[in-house]
């Protein structure tokens, strides 16, 4: 049987005394989006942050294409084909937005198709194009949160992870968001979905796991109906 | 347009240094001597500038480059027959060299340059307040070395009769070639890394930057134009004790860069100019001037009392520094800046 492209197994992570992450396994294929949600402090975003190498695991095993990653710096993890969108709105505010994008293409394993990938991105997110020269920093919220995609996009990822990329956007953005993530799949990108609103996640990602104090709960299929009182015991125990 | 833009960010710079040096030149001697160390200083400055504006990380290590910088030009460049006698614990490989003036500044760039990256290696890994104590660190142990090494250095001496060959042209030439370099850097692919590091390390990490490599890089530069500024100093002075590069200058030439504004070269340059200038002129006004039918005499402690209180206004009405951390502006039609 082929492994799949990311492959998470018995991750746990600490933080001195305290456990943020126990014994979580999943997988997500080429082409495949997988969400993970949960209320904050479930220990979400600590596990993308342990698969890209920002923290080091306690424990369990990150393969990437079938090799492990565990102990990998962040930017060598980045260049073997991982690309993080962190949560916040993480621009070089003082450069440029083409400047942005072209730190992107730093990321690449090959440098051939650059200019194909970035015609493609500036194609899912017009906006990258109608405002290359300004500042990123002058960007609105919804405007940045593009661009940090179109940007993670440009190193040409295998897998790509998303740390709440809809907190704080207008419905509109979203929207654009969500569709350009869809021709991301299309691609045959791994995709995997951070988000605490689990209806978001539910509704784009092929599978949803629940996370709970630091451990996988749940897991719900895509369209999944999602039940008010089912979700808060998943969410709150 | 943008490109006019690049050009100018090093052109206006450079035309006030050379207005500066052109202005000085008509000047009394001693003010000559002023305007020359302003010109040395600014160079210290902006090699400063080089690692800690485009890294964001703080460096109180730097003086160890220009230690090592003006002690490498001034020992390889003072008189071999009269360095054995003064120093009798000196290598004789040291003590007999007598190297040019500027072969002695292309050594002590090197120098500076090997030194800032041997110390980097490990430094490098550190940020925020553990960088700024390890850099500390690194110019307390490069001071006493220097100054108790006595095969290496003069010691507790005083290392003179090295040729005073930093005149105008020297100063004004060799504070040129730092701030070309500095600019250049800073337009590279690796200047703009290391700048995007300073921005937001995670998302650099996330995007494939190397901090560690792209602040080395940085470092090893700044070093060596440290290094080189090290050597101007030297041949300014003509002899140098290891107290003239050490905490005083330290604490000066940082000063002179948050005022000016830490993120431009531009800023560091205008806080050397305009810190080392006021202090060079209250210099004159300690030792009394007379202007017109007055003499003027402050009392001694003035100058540094002045000198902190204008420090304190700027930095409390513009804490970004002077320049607000941006290059020069284009005069004829603003524009926010590249």
């Amino acid at each position: 049987m082929a492994e799949v492209l990311l492959r998470v197994d018995g991750l746990s992570v600490r933080y001195g005394a305290v456990s943020a992450v126990e014994e979580v396994g999943f997988g997500v294929d080429g082409g495949e989006v997988v969400g993970l949600v949960g209320a904050n402090g479930a220990g979400k975003s600590s596990t993308l942050l342990a698969i890209t190498g920002v923290v080091r695991p306690q424990a369990g095993d990150v393969r990437l294409g079938g090799e492990s990653i565990v102990g990998w710096s962040t930017e060598r993890i980045a260049r073997a084909g991982i690309a993080l969108v962190p949560e916040g709105r993480h621009v070089f505010s003082s450069f440029t937005v083409e400047e942005n994008l072209r730190l992107g293409l730093l990321g690449r394993a090959d440098p051939a198709g650059a200019e194909d990938d970035l015609a493609w991105v500036r194609e899912l997110f017009p906006v990258v194009a109608e405002r290359a020269d300004e500042f990123a920093g002058h960007l609105s919220g919804g405007q940045q949160q593009m661009l940090v995609i179109a940007r993670a996009l440009l190193s040409r990822p295998r897998v790509l992870l998303l740390d709440e990329p809809s907190l704080g956007l207008a419905p509109s953005v979203v929207e654009t968001v969500f569709s350009a993530l869809e021709q991301v799949r299309e691609r045959g990108v791994a995709i995997l979905l951070v988000e605490q609103r689990a209806h978001v996640a539910v509704a784009f990602a092929d599978r949803t796991h629940v996370m709970r104090s630091g451990r996988l709960v749940m897991t719900l299929d895509r369209g999944h109906r999602i039940d008010v009182d089912e979700m808060a015991e998943a969410y709150f125990g | 347009m943008r490109r006019r833009l690049a050009v100018w960010h090093l052109l206006g710079p450079s035309l006030l240094v050379v207005a500066v040096a052109a202005v000085g030149t008509t000047t009394s001697p001693t003010i000559q001597f002023q305007v020359r160390s302003v010109l040395v200083t600014a160079a210290i400055v902006v090699s400063l500038y080089v690692f800690v504006g485009n890294s964001g990380v703080i460096s109180f290590g730097h003086v160890s480059f220009v230690a090592v910088g003006a002690f490498a030009a001034g020992i390889a460049s003072a008189p071999a027959e009269v360095k054995p006698s003064t120093f009798p614990k000196m290598l004789p490989f040291l003590a007999n060299l007598e190297i040019g003036n500027v072969e002695s500044l292309l050594l002590a760039a090197l120098v500076g340059a090997i030194y800032a990256f041997w110390v980097g290696i490990p430094l490098m890994r550190l940020s925020g307040l553990s960088a700024g104590i390890a850099t500390f660190a690194v110019l307390i142990i490069t001071h006493n070395v220097i100054r108790n090494w006595e095969a290496i250095g003069p010691g507790a001496k005083t290392l003179a009769l090295v040729p005073p060959t930093t005149g105008f042209l020297q100063a004004t030439v060799g504070l040129l070639i730092v701030m070309a370099i500095a600019y250049g850097y800073q337009r590279s692919r690796w200047g703009r890394r290391l700048r995007a590091t300073r921005e937001d390390p995670l998302a650099a990490q996330a995007s494939g930057i190397e901090v560690h490599r792209e602040r080395l890089i940085a470092f090893t530069l700044s070093g060596a134009l440290a290094g080189f500024a090290g050597g101007l100093f030297v041949h300014l002075l003509g002899s140098i004790t290891t107290e003239q590069v050490f905490l005083d200058l330290t604490f000066v030439t940082l000063a002179m860069l948050v005022v000016g504004g830490i993120g431009s070269m531009w800023g560091a340059l205008i806080g050397a100019l305009f810190i080392a200038g006021l202090n060079a002129f209250l210099v004159e006004l300690e030792k009394g001037v007379v202007l017109g039918a007055r003499e003027l005499d402050l009392p001694s402690g003035t100058r540094l009392l002045t000198l902190g209180v204008i420090m304190f206004v700027v930095l409390v009405t513009r804490p970004e520094g002077l320049t607000g951390g941006r290059e020069l502006s284009w005069p004829i039609r603003r524009r926010r800046r590249v």
